[in-house]
Formats: structure tokens, C-alpha cells, sequence
């Protein structure tokens, strides 16, 4: 019997818990055993991702679906939609329509 | 946490396995037109309490039925009913687990009804191959991100989508254990095959889009977001020295 994915996957949104982005919001552009990479296509473009150790990370339940189906194409994501897709969860989060962090 | 398993833990799990195979064998052999699916699950509850086994589906969760059985676009998680019928060319995945001596096996296999379509045909005989090509790395000195990579390299080349939100997953004493195992990634990453690892291998295939969604009515049932029929193929299988062994085989 299968059972829900609930790790980090790629196009997951996570929230930076340490450093000078602490509280911004990436998306997730691929991981490994230690850390995750990455990107909101301002700060932090698809090409030169941002390298963040795990513990320094709050994965949250959000997904931005359109990024995932790119990188499951093993294609990168454009910048613009990194960027379309966190100000859609950033204005989501700030009318706290967001059900909440994992 | 990842529990490794004695060689003594993977001979129990063998038992287990065999017991779950023959439950999926006697449900194989009631497959046709006209029977429901809960007649199939009765008869992998009776199979696997003939054999003093316990299916470990049943109430897991609070689950309803002793097997999965998902028809057409039910990928996954579909619910046991009276008033589901199988009818000549429909494609039904049985999902099947048993609990035997303290320990868990979990297998899944996609059968037609009767005859089927080319495209059902290949949709099942390429889901199965992934399996296979999925697991040729589960070797030690092999990480998971090979094994993942290598179904979804061979589902996709095939056109065909690979489900994202269900994965395969740790198993023993308990049926989820950790890891998860997904059917997509990227080869080199992930956590590093060794020996004693068991895991349930089972990649869940689309014919269109990876996307599915979950009825509200029953929780349970996860359909293709576009309709279009799935496939499922899963074994228990152990990590050894050399090849990979597959647990839930009679």
C-alpha cells in the first residue's frame, strides 16, 4: 500500500530559518541527504540556486505545482514562474489562507 | 529512522511474503468479468487467514477493505465495494499485504478483465519493466536516486506519466516504514543501498498526466486527474550482498 509523499520534493516551497533570508520563501529545485537547493527567480535564480542545509529549513505544505511538472521534465524552471509562484504563496500567507506549516 | 534488518528479520519477512503472494495469486485466479471487488476481498481474507496470516490493510488508518482494489482510473486506495463489478475490458490493480509473524508483506499487480486494449496492455507490461529496471539498482554501493531515476526514465520514455504523490516505501514490522521511495529522481542522490534494507518497490503509472487527486467522499480513493486509466506494480524486496531479493513471491 503506497503512502502520501510528505518529504521534500522538488517544487515544494520552503521558508529559510537561518541567514540573512531567514522567513523568505524559495521553491525547492532539487535536494539531497543534507541540503536543499534553492530558488525564488529574484534573489535566487534557477541557474545559480541557493545551496541551504536542511535544519536551516521550514518545509511547508505548499506546492507550486507548474515548477514541479518543469523539473519532473528535467527541465529548469523559468524565472518569472519561480517568481509568479512565490508572490502567490507570499500574498497567500499574508491573508493567512495558507493552512499552515509542516 | 531506517531499521536494517537481520538476515534472520529478512527470513521472517520471506515468510510474510510468501503468504502475501499466495493471498494475490488466489485473488489473480477470481479476476473476470462480473465478479466485484468485494468478492476479490473476500477471498484474500479467507486465503490469508486459512494461512494464519492477518491482512494488513484491513483497518490500517481505519482502511475498509483486506486489499486495494483500484479499477481503471483509481490509482491507488481504492475501496473494496458490492457494487463494483468488473466488466470485460476493464484494468483492476490489487494491492495486497499480510501481516505473518510480526512482520509485513506488501505486493501490488495491474491485471486485465478479459480483454483489454493495446494501450492498457502496455500501460501494464511498462510498469511492470520499470519495477524491474528500478530495482537492477537496489545493490549496495547504489543510491535511491538510481533506483527512482531509472522507473521514471523507463515509464516516461514509454510517454507515460509517473505518479508523485505516492511512493513506495520502508517496510517490516510495521507496513510504512521509513524511507520513502519515490518513482522519480535524480540518479546519485539519496540516502545509500546497503545490506538488511527492506523496502516495497511500486511504481504507480499513468497513461496521461502524473496528477491524481483524492476523493473527498471516502478519503481514500486516488484517481488520475484526467481520467485516463493507471497501473501499479509492487514487491517487498531486501537488500543483500549481491542481487536484490524479492520477498512477496511464492
Amino acid at each position: 500500500m503506497s503512502v502520501l509523499d510528505e518529504r521534500l520534493a522538488p517544487g515544494s516551497i520552503a521558508i529559510s530559518r537561518a541567514g540573512r533570508d531567514r522567513n523568505k520563501a524559495f521553491i525547492v529545485l532539487r535536494f539531497d541527504d543534507t541540503c536543499a537547493y534553492l530558488a525564488d527567480g529574484k534573489l535566487r535564480k534557477a541557474a545559480k540556486p541557493k545551496k541551504k542545509k536542511l535544519i536551516h529549513l521550514t518545509v511547508t505544505s505548499a506546492k507550486a505545482p507548474k515548477v514541479a511538472e518543469v523539473l519532473a521534465r528535467g527541465m529548469l524552471p523559468a524565472d518569472s514562474l519561480l517568481a509568479e509562484e512565490i508572490a502567490l504563496y507570499d500574498s497567500l500567507r499574508k491573508k493567512g489562507e495558507l493552512s499552515g506549516e509542516k | 529512522m531506517i531499521q536494517i534488518k537481520s538476515d534472520e528479520e529478512v527470513e521472517k519477512m520471506a515468510e510474510a511474503g510468501r503468504i502475501t503472494a499466495l493471498g494475490m495469486q488466489a485473488v489473480a485466479e477470481a479476476i473476470r468479468p462480473g465478479v466485484s471487488t468485494w468478492e476479490l476481498d473476500r477471498i484474500a481474507r479467507r486465503t490469508l487467514n486459512k494461512l494464519k496470516a492477518r491482512p494488513a490493510f484491513l483497518n490500517y488508518g481505519g482502511f475498509p477493505g483486506s486489499i486495494c482494489a483500484s479499477k481503471n482510473s483509481v490509482v491507488v486506495h481504492g475501496i473494496p465495494s458490492r457494487r463494483n463489478i468488473l466488466r470485460e475490458g476493464d484494468i483492476i490493480s490489487i494491492d495486497i499485504g499480510a501481516v505473518y509473524g510480526g512482520y509485513v508483506g506488501d505486493m501490488a499487480r495491474t491485471f486485465p478483465v478479459g480483454e483489454v486494449s493495446e494501450e492498457a496492455k502496455r500501460l501494464i507490461r511498462v510498469t511492470e519493466e520499470a519495477f524491474w529496471k528500478g530495482i537492477e539498482f537496489a545493490r549496495v554501493g547504489f543510491r535511491l536516486g538510481d533506483l527512482s531515476n531509472a522507473i521514471q526514465e523507463h515509464a516516461e520514455a514509454a510517454g507515460f506519466g509517473v505518479v508523485r504523490d505516492y511512493v513506495g516505501h520502508g517496510i517490516g514490522e510495521e507496513m510504512h516504514e521509513d524511507p520513502a521511495v519515490p518513482n522519480y529522481g535524480t540518479p546519485g542522490h539519496g540516502l545509500r543501498f546497503e545490506k538488511g534494507l527492506v523496502i516495497a518497490v511500486e511504481p504507480m503509472v499513468n497513461l496521461g498526466t502524473w496528477e491524481v487527486t483524492t476523493d473527498d467522499d471516502d478519503g481514500w480513493t486516488v484517481r488520475t486527474a484526467d481520467g485516463k486509466i493507471s497501473a501499479h506494480y509492487e514487491n517487498t524486496i531486501a537488500v543483500t550482498d549481491g542481487d536484490p531479493r524479492i520477498l512477496t513471491t511464492i
